[in-house]
């Protein structure tokens, strides 16, 4: 549905992205993960035909952007970071301004204007002036601005930023009822947990390089190195310590307090035999479990840590 | 015919237009504005009536002009607070981008801003009309003379209007925008009060407006071209410096083109009319030199170096093999057109026009007429043929081509009914044998009429091949994608 192919953007001689390659599925959730200036917004902004790339080229739906943008403005609804509202109209002035701007004929606007604003969940709030609207509910009114003409790709960039934590949880779960609906959606953010819950397929970013894009469990599988175990113990540290060592398929050994945590490359009865052997030299084992890999880690092993 | 019903309905309906007029027009803010400015109206008109308590014959001349004059201030005040932050407003909002990122199109954008400030200015006008009627209680103030100067607050108005659009969309900083804006509208009321103070002086004499006025159809007739024509260079302008990144392709040399052509209009009328009567030549030279040479090869050169991707796209293939800059003028293109035109224009006019002014023989001014005249016909005929072709890639193009060409020569047909060519003006104007049978009747008045319509047919046969050189270029590239949508 989206495919990016090798697209630089220069800005005088900073080049903010720097030959990106990833491609998006037809009905994939994909991550767009990054720390700020990383090339987020610079990459979606081309997709969003706002911006033309110094080289490479972008197809959305197949339709190649730089060539034909009035025909990829109607399959992509766009949201950006720091979205801006009409404040001097009613919530469905603006919509139907919007439905307008992209050509919907005058007799369907005011339906899918009702429509959209039910999708979002303001129909309530239909005579409302924008500038009255909490942020939340701005920031909704702006996504049903980006469902108004039914594309079929959903961009959005940091759609999250600056919410509560209840305004957080209600976006998320209207992404995924978009989602269900059929659309593919590219979403940028900081908050890593969030993107971690819905989506399909990452790519992480640094300095405008795409250092990683896929499925997270192909990332995980590909940059994972060994599994990681959590023992905790009630003593006897040095002892559990020096057990983990002298066993073959342990990589690394550290010490945090009561826990021990061990790189581990064996496989399940590795594993049970590392546990059998600590209990059986009366080491007092209180945990043992493996650490599950999360986005967030992935993004901190992939990165240089250097996340804003 | 889609894309002419679609401009109009682009025109007329415009969804800016509409959510200018509701965001802006009924909120409380604009209403005391506009009360503001017509109490502030109010008290010069109360000192002019004190002054002028007994009738008098010029009192209300002399009240309307105190109000209009009044009106152009407050116009003036209004033009840049609403113009200069139309564009850069909506930047330092952060709601630009979500209107570029609809499918309207830059110059629809821009036309939307203008309707919508030009709207509140009409509100002014017509706020301002019960004071203007206490004038004709006073009699002597001629209807022509309001209509004529509230043409010139109108047009002066739109002029003004498109200035600060072009300067807001060139601009992030509103206030920067607005400041330029004010200085432009100062800098231009006074040349603009300085022509239109003694145009009434010595026209008027601010005695009444009954005799003299027959003058001012000359006068707005150049007004109104100067106007439109400026307004018209601002809409592009702002028009271009608003476009989308990838908008620039095409459209840029379409830019570039309108307004090279535009230019030459100006120049040419302008040029012409200043030299007309010093010799047919002269004009001529003059006028051509200006027209074909100076500022459309400036733009053509400008445009065609910053848009190589304007060649047929059945030969973008070979194009591709010479080098970037020389694309355009690989035979085929819309670029090598173009040029062949140009050249071909200036390879048969102008030595014939520097003979021809150098020489008292009607043999050069005979032959340069004709030539000229035949060869911007055929060329039209050639653009004509070659637009029917981009819009119907199919055997009833050619028919469609043929009816179209065999029309205009019946044209003539037309003119039979006439006893005089000057009670058909329209047909003069475009119909090229028509000013031919003229010529031979009377050279003076037929070269004049040629002279327009070498003009008119190049330009307007540019301008449909650059509709036609788009037009044929997105339907190879659709195809392309059609067969390979990667």
């Amino acid at each position: 549905m989206i495919r990016v192919e090798n697209v630089t953007k220069v800005f005088g001689k900073t080049a903010a992205v720097n030959s990106v390659t990833f491609h998006v599925a037809p009905g994939d959730i994909f991550g767009f993960i990054g720390p700020n200036g990383a090339g987020k917004t610079t990459t979606i902004k081309m997709m969003a035909t706002l911006l033309e790339p110094t080289a490479g080229r972008i197809f959305v739906n197949g339709i190649p952007v730089s060539e034909y943008p009035e025909r990829v403005r109607h399959v992509l609804g766009y949201m950006a970071d720091d979205f801006g509202v009409y404040d001097g109209i009613q919530v469905d002035e603006y919509l139907e301004f919007f439905a307008a701007a992209y050509r919907i004929p005058p007799a369907r606007r005011k339906a899918v204007c009702r429509d959209v604003m039910e999708l979002t969940d303001l129909g309530g709030l239909r005579t409302k002036m924008v500038s009255d609207l909490s942020k939340g509910m701005k920031q909704r009114l702006c996504l049903a601005r980006a469902l108004v003409h039914d594309p079929k790709v959903l961009v959005l960039d940091e759609p999250a930023a600056g919410l509560d934590p209840r305004a957080r949880i209600e976006f998320r779960e209207l992404v995924k009822e978009l989602h269900a609906m059929g659309k593919t959606i590219l979403i940028s953010s900081h908050i890593l947990s969030e993107l971690s819950d819905f989506c399909t397929t990452v790519g992480i970013i640094e300095h405008g390089k795409l250092l990683v894009w896929g499925k997270i469990s192909d990332i995980m599988a590909s940059v994972k190195q060994g599994k990681e175990l959590v023992i905790t113990l009630a003593g006897e540290i040095d002892k559990a310590t020096m057990i983990c060592q002298q066993c073959e398929t342990v990589q690394q050994v550290k010490c945090e307090g009561n826990v021990v945590r061990v790189t581990f490359s064996g496989g399940n009865t590795h594993m049970t035999a590392l546990m059998k052997q600590l209990v059986m030299q009366d080491v007092p084992v209180v945990g043992f479990h493996e650490e599950k890999q999360d986005l967030e880690k992935l993004f901190m092993q992939i990165t240089r840590g250097d996340v804003a | 015919m889609k894309w002419i019903g679609r401009s109009i309905r682009a025109l007329v309906r415009n969804p800016i237009l509409e959510k200018e007029v509701l965001g802006t027009g009924r909120t409380l803010k604009f209403f005391l504005f506009i009360v503001g400015f017509v109490l502030l109206a109010c008290i010069p008109l109360l000192i002019v009536v004190a002054e002028y308590h007994s009738y008098r014959t010029n009192t209300g001349y002399k009240l309307f002009m105190v109000i209009y004059f009044v009106q152009s201030i407050c116009i003036g005040l209004a033009i840049p607070a609403y113009a200069s932050t139309a564009i850069a407003g909506e930047r330092q909002h952060r709601t630009f981008d979500l209107l570029r990122i609809t499918v309207l199109q830059p110059w629809e954008i821009i036309w939307g801003k203008f309707l919508a400030i030009l709207s509140y200015i009409v509100i002014f006008l017509l706020a301002f009309l019960p004071l203007v009627a206490v004038c004709f209680l006073y009699g002597g103030t001629d209807p022509r003379l309001v209509a004529a100067c509230y043409a010139y607050l109108f047009l002066g108005a739109a002029t003004a209007i498109m200035f600060c659009l072009m300067v807001s969309a060139g601009s992030i900083n509103p206030i920067k925008s607005i400041l330029v804006g004010y200085a432009a509208i100062f800098v231009f009321s006074w040349v603009w009060a300085g022509l239109a103070v003694a145009f009434l002086d010595q026209r008027m004499g601010f005695r009444g407006a009954a005799g003299p006025i027959s003058l001012l159809g000359i006068q707005t007739i150049s007004a109104f071209t100067s106007y439109a024509s400026l307004l018209s260079l601002f809409y592009i302008a702002a028009t271009a410096l608003i476009k989308p990144p990838s908008w620039n392709k095409t459209t840029a040399l379409r830019v570039w083109y309108v307004a090279s052509m535009l230019t030459s209009t100006v120049f040419f009328f302008v040029i012409g009319n200043s030299l007309w009567g010093s010799g047919i030549g002269r004009d001529v030279m003059a006028g051509y030199l200006i027209s074909c040479v100076g500022i459309p090869g400036i733009f053509a050169a400008v445009g065609f170096c910053s848009e190589p991707r304007t060649v047929h796209p059945r030969l973008l293939e070979k194009a591709k093999r010479v080098p970037r800059i020389l694309q355009p003028f690989v035979p085929g293109g819309f670029g090598s057109t173009y040029f062949v035109h140009l050249t071909i224009t200036l390879a048969l006019i102008v030595p014939l026009s520097v003979a021809s002014a150098l020489s008292s023989m009607n043999i050069f001014e005979d032959t340069f007429w004709l030539a000229a005249g035949i060869f911007i016909y055929l060329a039209f005929c050639c653009s004509l043929s070659k637009t029917v072709r981009a819009f119907w890639d199919s055997p009833r193009s050619r028919v469609i081509t043929l009816l179209t060409l065999a029309g205009l020569m019946l044209l003539p047909l037309l003119s039979l009914l006439f006893e005089d060519y000057s009670r058909a003006p329209a047909i003069a104007w475009i119909d090229p044998f028509v000013a031919f049978a003229e010529y031979i009747d009377s050279p003076g008045r037929g070269s004049e009429l040629l002279g327009r319509q070498i003009f008119l047919w190049f330009h307007v046969g540019g301008i449909v091949l650059l509709a036609a050189a788009r037009r044929v270029r997105l339907k190879s590239s659709a195809d392309q994608l059609a067969t390979n949508p990667a």
